[in-house]
Formats: C-alpha cells, sequence, structure tokens
C-alpha cells in the first residue's frame, strides 16, 4: 500500500482558510500526545520500582519506550501538520517522525527479548539494531543530501512495526494460555486496544485521508488512537506481569489438610515423591500453628507463612485447609489456590461432611490438580 | 468564520494547547485520587480526597480563565460572571475540605477540631454571600471577595499541611519526591497569581507588546508545576502506606530458650485487649503472655522444620487478623505485629533489632532472668516507631 504525502496539507498554515477541524484535532492531538507521554511515564514508573518484586517485569520497560518513541513521534508530526511554513519543512519533520518511533520500537524489542517469554536470544535486537544506524544513514541522505525520497525513509522506518507487532501478539497468546478468569478478558480487551489503535494509526496517514474522506476520517482515526491506547494502557496494566503469571514454575507442592490436622492428600509439582512423613508433619503443623495463633491471638484465617525465599499460601474452606508452599506469591497464584478449594469442597463434598480417615478417597483429587494446576 | 492571520491564530491556539494541557493535567490529578481511594478502600483515609477536591478547584478556576482568555475576553459581564463562578467554586472547595479537615484532625485537641467548624461555616456564609451578591448589585459583593480571599487560606494550606506530614513520615527515602512536589505547588501558585486578571492586566500595562509570550510563559509554568505535583504522587507509594503507624499492634522481644517475652511495647490498647492474652476475656483460663512467647518459639522451631522452610526460618505470618514480622538474632525472637504490613515495617522492625543488640548485646544472658532490665529499650522503641502509642493520625 503505498503512502504519499498530499500536496496541499489543509490542516497547517499553508492553508490560508483554516480548516474547521484544525482546532478539535489539534485538541485530540495533544492529547494523543499527552496520553502517550503518560503511559511511557506510568510503565517506566513500574519499570524502576517494581523490579524486585513479583510484578517486576522488562515488559513494562518495552512499553515505556514504546509509547515515549510514540509520544514524541505525535508531538513532531504535530509540528509538521499544523505548524510547518512549508511542504518540505513538513517532510522533512514527518521522517523526524517516523525514526523517533523506529527508536521506540527498537528498545521495545530489546526489552521484550529480554523477558524470557520470547526466547530469541537477542536475535531481533541486532538486527534491528543494524536496521537502525541504516535508517538513521537514510534520514539524512533524504533530510540534509537530498539524494534519496523521504518515503524511503518512512518504508523502512515502519518495518520497525512488524517485529513490534509480532512480539506483542506472542506475548498475548503465551498470557493467554496461563491466566484464567477475568484475566482473560482483560487479555482480549488488550488485544482489542491493539486492534483499535493500529486502525487508528492507519486511518491516520496520508494516504487514508486522500483516499477515504478527508480530514473526517483523520479525526475518527485519532480518536480511534486515543481509544485504543486508553484501552490497551489500562487492560496492560491489569494483567499481571510474565513474571507473575509464571506461578506454575513457582509451585512446589500442595497440601489438602482436613480440620484437625490430618493430611489427606499432598501432590509435589516438582515430579518427587510424596512422602508419608512430609504429610503427616504438615498437617500437624498447620493446625497446631493455626490452633496456638488463634488462642493467643485473634481468631484469624491463616493466609501466609514466609520463609524469605519460599512462601507458604493457606486458604481456608469449609471443611479443609489447602496449603501450597511456592517460590513466590501472586494475585494468580492466590486465585488457583481459592479456585482449586472451592471445587474440591465441592467435588468432595459429601465425603468431608463425614469423613472416616480413608485417605484413597481423596486420590482423585489429582485429577483435579492437573486440570487446574496444568 | 472570521479569517484570522497566523499571528492571531498562533496567539490563540497558544493559549489554548496550555489550557488544554492544564485543565487534562488537574482533571487527572483529582481523579488519582479518588481512584486511590476506591481502590485501596477503607485502608486509604477519606481525608486523601482533599487533593482530589483542590485539584477540581483548580480545574474550575482555569478553566473560567481560560473562556476569558479565550472567548468572552471582550465581554466584560460576562467575564464579571466567570470570576463570580471562580468565587463560587472556591466557598464549596472550602465547604468540602473543611469536612475532610474533620476527618483528619477527629483525634486532635477540641481548638483544632474546631478549625474545620470554622472553615465550613465560613465557606458557607461566603457562598451564600457571593450568590445573593451576584443577584442583588451591593457592596456584600466586595465582602464576598475579601472572605474569598481569606478562604484560599485553608484550601492551599490544608494539602500542603497533609503533604508536610506525609513528608515528615516518610521513611523510604521519598524526601526529594516530596522536594519536587513541593516546588509544583509553588510553581502552581505562582501561575494561579499571575493569572489572576488584576495582575494579569497590571504585567500588561507594564510590558506591553511582550506580554503573550509572558503569558505563554506563566502557562508553561503552571504546566510544568502541575506535572510536578503529578509525577511526585504517581511515584509515591500510596498515601495510606505513610501512616503506617495506624498499623503497628505491639513489639516483642522473646527469648527463644526461656520463652519470655524480655520486653514489649504495646502500640494498639485496643487490639491487644482482644488477644486471648490480653486480659478481656470471660470465661475459662486466660493464656498468660508467656503461653504466647511459648507458642510463638514453638510455632517458629516447628515451622522451620517444615519442607516449605527448607531450614530457614518465618519472617512473616499472615494470620488474618493480625500480621507478624519476625527477625531473629541467635537466642531472640523480635516480633513486630501489625494490622498492614508493609516494606517501611520491616526496615523499622530490623532498626530496632540493630539498635537493640547495640545496647543491651553482651547483657542479654545476664539481664534474661531479669526483663526489667531491659525497661530503657522502650526510649529505643519509641525513636524508631516514632510517638505511635501516643498522639496516632
Amino acid at each position: 500500500m503505498m503512502i504519499e504525502f498530499p500536496e496541499d496539507p489543509t490542516l497547517g498554515w499553508l492553508n490560508p482558510g483554516w480548516a474547521p477541524l484544525r482546532v478539535p484535532m489539534l485538541l485530540i492531538e495533544v492529547s494523543m500526545a499527552f496520553f502517550g507521554a503518560h503511559l511511557a511515564f506510568k510503565f517506566f514508573k513500574n519499570y524502576l520500582t517494581l523490579q524486585d518484586t513479583s510484578r517486576g517485569s522488562k515488559m513494562h520497560a518495552a512499553w515505556g519506550w514504546l509509547f515515549t518513541g510514540y509520544a514524541t513521534t505525535i508531538i513532531i508530526y504535530i509540528i509538521a501538520d499544523f505548524y510547518a511554513m512549508a511542504l518540505q519543512i513538513r517532510f522533512d519533520l514527518l521522517e523526524y517522525g517516523y525514526v523517533a518511533m523506529a527508536t521506540g520500537a527498537l528498545f521495545y524489542i530489546y526489552n521484550i527479548e529480554s523477558v524470557g517469554v520470547i526466547k530469541t536470544r537477542h536475535v531481533f535486537t541486532i538486527i534491528f539494531g543494524v536496521l537502525y544506524f541504516i535508517l538513521l544513514a537514510l534520514l539524512v541522505m533524504s533530510v540534509f543530501l537530498h539524494l534519496i525520497e523521504g518515503t524511503v525513509v518512512q518504508f523502512f522506518a515502519i518495518s520497525f512495526m512488524i517485529p513490534v507487532i509480532l512480539f506483542f501478539f506472542i506475548y498475548s497468546a503465551r498470557i493467554n494460555q496461563l491466566i484464567k478468569g477475568k484475566m482473560k478478558v482483560y487479555s482480549a480487551a488488550m488485544v482489542i486496544g491493539l486492534l483499535i489503535f493500529m486502525l487508528g494509526w492507519m486511518g491516520a496517514t496520508d494516504f487514508a485521508m486522500r483516499n477515504l474522506g478527508g480530514l473526517w476520517i483523520r479525526l475518527i482515526a485519532d480518536i480511534l488512537q486515543c481509544v485504543g491506547l486508553s484501552t490497551l494502557g489500562l487492560f496492560f496494566s491489569l494483567l499481571p506481569s510474565w513474571r507473575e503469571i509464571e506461578w506454575r514454575a513457582a509451585l512446589k507442592s500442595l497440601f489438602v489438610i482436613y480440620r484437625g490436622g490430618s493430611c489427606v492428600y499432598q501432590h509435589d509439582f516438582t515430579g518427587g515423591e510424596a512422602l508419608a512423613d512430609a504429610n503427616t508433619i504438615m498437617g500437624g503443623v498447620v493446625e497446631m500453628v493455626k490452633s496456638v495463633l488463634d488462642q493467643v491471638l485473634l481468631p484469624g484465617s491463616m493466609k501466609v507463612f514466609d520463609f524469605k525465599d519460599k512462601k507458604m499460601l493457606m486458604e481456608q474452606g469449609k471443611f479443609a485447609t489447602i496449603a501450597v508452599i511456592a517460590d513466590s506469591v501472586s494475585d494468580s497464584l492466590c486465585y488457583m489456590i481459592h479456585d482449586f478449594t472451592s471445587r474440591f469442597e465441592v467435588y468432595f463434598g459429601n465425603i468431608l461432611q463425614d469423613w472416616n480417615g480413608d485417605t484413597t478417597v481423596f486420590e482423585p483429587t489429582r485429577i483435579l490438580i492437573k486440570w487446574l494446576f496444568n | 468564520m472570521l479569517v484570522q492571520t497566523i499571528a492571531e491564530q498562533f496567539s490563540f491556539e497558544s493559549l489554548l494547547i496550555p489550557y488544554f494541557i492544564i485543565l487534562a493535567l488537574t482533571i487527572e490529578l483529582g481523579l488519582f485520587f479518588i481512584i486511590q481511594k476506591a481502590t485501596r478502600k477503607e485502608r486509604s483515609p477519606l481525608w486523601i480526597l482533599t487533593f482530589s477536591v483542590a485539584m477540581f478547584a483548580f480545574s474550575g478556576v482555569y478553566l473560567t480563565r481560560a473562556l476569558t482568555d479565550l472567548v468572552f475576553g471582550s465581554s466584560p459581564d460576562i467575564v464579571e460572571s466567570l470570576f463570580q463562578a471562580d468565587l463560587v467554586i472556591v466557598s464549596v472547595c472550602a465547604i468540602v475540605i473543611g469536612i475532610l479537615m474533620r476527618f483528619f484532625f477527629k483525634d486532635a485537641k477540641m481548638i483544632v477540631q474546631l478549625l474545620p467548624i470554622v472553615v465550613i461555616l465560613l465557606g458557607a456564609v461566603t457562598l451564600a454571600l457571593v450568590i445573593y451578591s451576584s443577584i442583588v448589585t451591593t457592596i456584600l459583593g466586595q465582602v464576598a471577595a475579601a472572605l474569598v480571599g481569606v478562604l484560599v487560606i485553608p484550601v492551599a494550606g490544608f494539602p500542603i499541611y497533609i503533604l508536610w506530614q506525609l513528608a515528615k513520615r516518610d521513611e523510604i527515602g521519598h524526601k526529594g519526591i516530596f522536594i519536587v512536589i513541593m516546588l509544583g505547588i509553588i510553581l502552581n501558585f505562582i501561575g494561579l497569581g499571575f493569572n489572576f486578571q488584576r495582575v494579569q492586566a497590571a504585567v500588561g500595562d507594564a510590558i506591553g507588546a511582550a506580554y503573550p509570550a509572558f503569558k505563554l510563559a506563566v502557562l508553561v509554568g503552571i504546566i510544568a508545576g502541575l506535572s510536578m505535583i503529578a509525577f511526585g504522587f504517581y511515584y509515591i507509594p500510596p498515601v495510606d502506606d505513610f501512616f503506617w503507624i495506624n498499623q503497628i499492634v505491639a513489639l516483642y522481644v522473646l527469648s527463644k530458650s526461656t520463652r519470655t517475652a524480655l520486653f514489649k511495647k504495646i502500640f494498639d490498647q485496643k487490639v491487644v485487649e482482644g488477644f486471648s492474652f490480653g486480659g478481656k476475656q470471660t470465661g475459662g483460663a486466660i493464656p498468660s503472655e508467656s503461653a504466647f512467647a511459648s507458642g510463638i518459639g514453638g510455632i517458629i522451631e516447628i515451622l522451620s522444620e517444615t519442607s516449605a522452610a527448607d531450614g530457614k526460618k518465618v519472617e512473616f505470618i499472615d494470620q488474618g487478623a493480625v500480621k507478624m514480622l519476625f527477625s531473629y538474632q541467635e537466642d531472640l525472637i523480635f516480633i513486630l505485629l501489625a494490622k498492614q504490613a508493609s516494606p517501611v515495617l520491616n526496615y523499622k522492625l530490623r532498626s530496632f533489632k540493630d539498635d537493640f543488640l547495640l545496647f543491651f548485646g553482651d547483657m542479654i544472658t545476664r539481664f534474661a532472668s531479669k526483663p526489667e532490665k531491659f525497661l530503657p529499650a522502650e526510649t529505643i522503641a519509641m525513636r524508631i516507631f516514632g510517638i505511635a502509642g501516643e498522639k496516632r493520625r
């Protein structure tokens, strides 16, 4: 699809009649830059402040760079489209905008390749790093030496968006496999947000303006970009980070402790054999600790024992307590334990009400575990 | 449609864009605290909304200024109405801030508790006067304007006072961020001052043709100030984290070998009274404090034997009703009981342990049988845990 510059920019100083949409569009585009800069700040802030927590992720830095590139590009576009005093100045400014976007994209690629979800050994960073230097050379050849057309720089810069979109969809797909419940809705909303944003981005090009309805199409496209950006930013921030989602790797073992302290079922997620002694000890310990603390303090519902490297998370059901040993605590893991507890008590409800001491009756729990945790 | 020259259009847009950004920033900041309150629910105090009220008041005032500068500058009647709207905004803001002040000062001295009532009453009287004087032309209009001038003091001063209180309670190195916020507020007020109609007119007369550039610089200064405030508030932890002092319940130093409490400091008597050993139980045997010490000692021993511990000692237990933070040193167990855990409490407990060991390190064995000898540790606890147990806000 060829994208060409219009020869008669209707928004800017070059148009003596001032398009009636100039002011609303100017404000919408200022909003886009403002919003992009905000999202960039939010993601960088999360990257810096959450580094040592389960919510920390290089994805925050990746998004931070992308939105920095986006906000810079929009600011340059505003100057080019609304304030350029000559057509050539507009073309030159737009090329700086493409390079700003490509810069954000390059750092996005570098950071997302460091996350671990995509094991590409920084191949894309190296390739696009080299391409970036070529892009800079093309920019110099176009803007300063006038040896090549501006469209060459434009197409070259757009190629940086291919891995960005590719990585985004790979990341979303991987996350989607691991998340449950309402998180799936968030993930879907994030993808929809990106699609709306991309639609808006394409609709704002000169090509779309020229062929699909002029300034109105750009106005709609700008609104779509704002909506897409807000949806994308909001739902990405609601999703757990990759480190947090990796609850499966953090899981070590699970114990089902019947009231009174009998451990009726144990599952080892690391592949080791369940030890009968471990079961007995764990059941007794959890009940004893709960009983002692309830007696000396206030009656409560035990939730966490933290041993620095290892955590024991507990979820109290009506008849049983589920204790899970994990390397880290995360919202996703807590949700899974809560889900498991509810399902376990529903499934074994009749038995639990009047359990006769036979632990073999709980053996089907492995199916429940396989179904929920695998 | 009037055809404007490039210079006219540029002049218009050089005001429009800054005002637009100013409004976006103030509304966003106002919403930020409402969202923080909504997401942290009862953990977040109601008075946090003071910041929202102040920001919405700013957005209201800037909106009237924008309308005056961009649209109605040549219509004196509308300009006067917009000025009246400013007075209404400040009066309403004073009433709401007065109500929020009541929550903040609810445990303060009687004289301080009267302050919010004065602000509410003054706000209500001013509002009535503003409305009345806008209907009937009277000298009362000037009185109302003067009263608004007085109301600006609590309206602007109370959020700054809260900010000062937060900065005072900062324990994790955010002082620089608070300075940024404070500078942002100062910039904002300077900008607001230059944006007042009379000041604006005086400056315009003084600098003549250079005024548009000066005005742009003022608006950019306001944007910079608001950005600094936004940056600061988005960066620091939620406001309630600074009031960790309200979360701590008690501090214990237990001896593992003797299973006795060598030192204790109660910060929240009410919660401790609810404990089984706290003394408000009726019927049956009341477990003693030594039972608590034995129980905790036993729990730590047993938990360290479990497969989860891998030989390590438990550092945190969320019991549901109470959170327990632990720190260890040979025979000693340092326990901090809290209603909510936060990183600063870990830091505080470790600081207390270090100071305790510095003072009593080589005397612990000799003093173990006489816990009263550890009473001077009260001073350490008071220093590290602030004024907890006394005035708490």
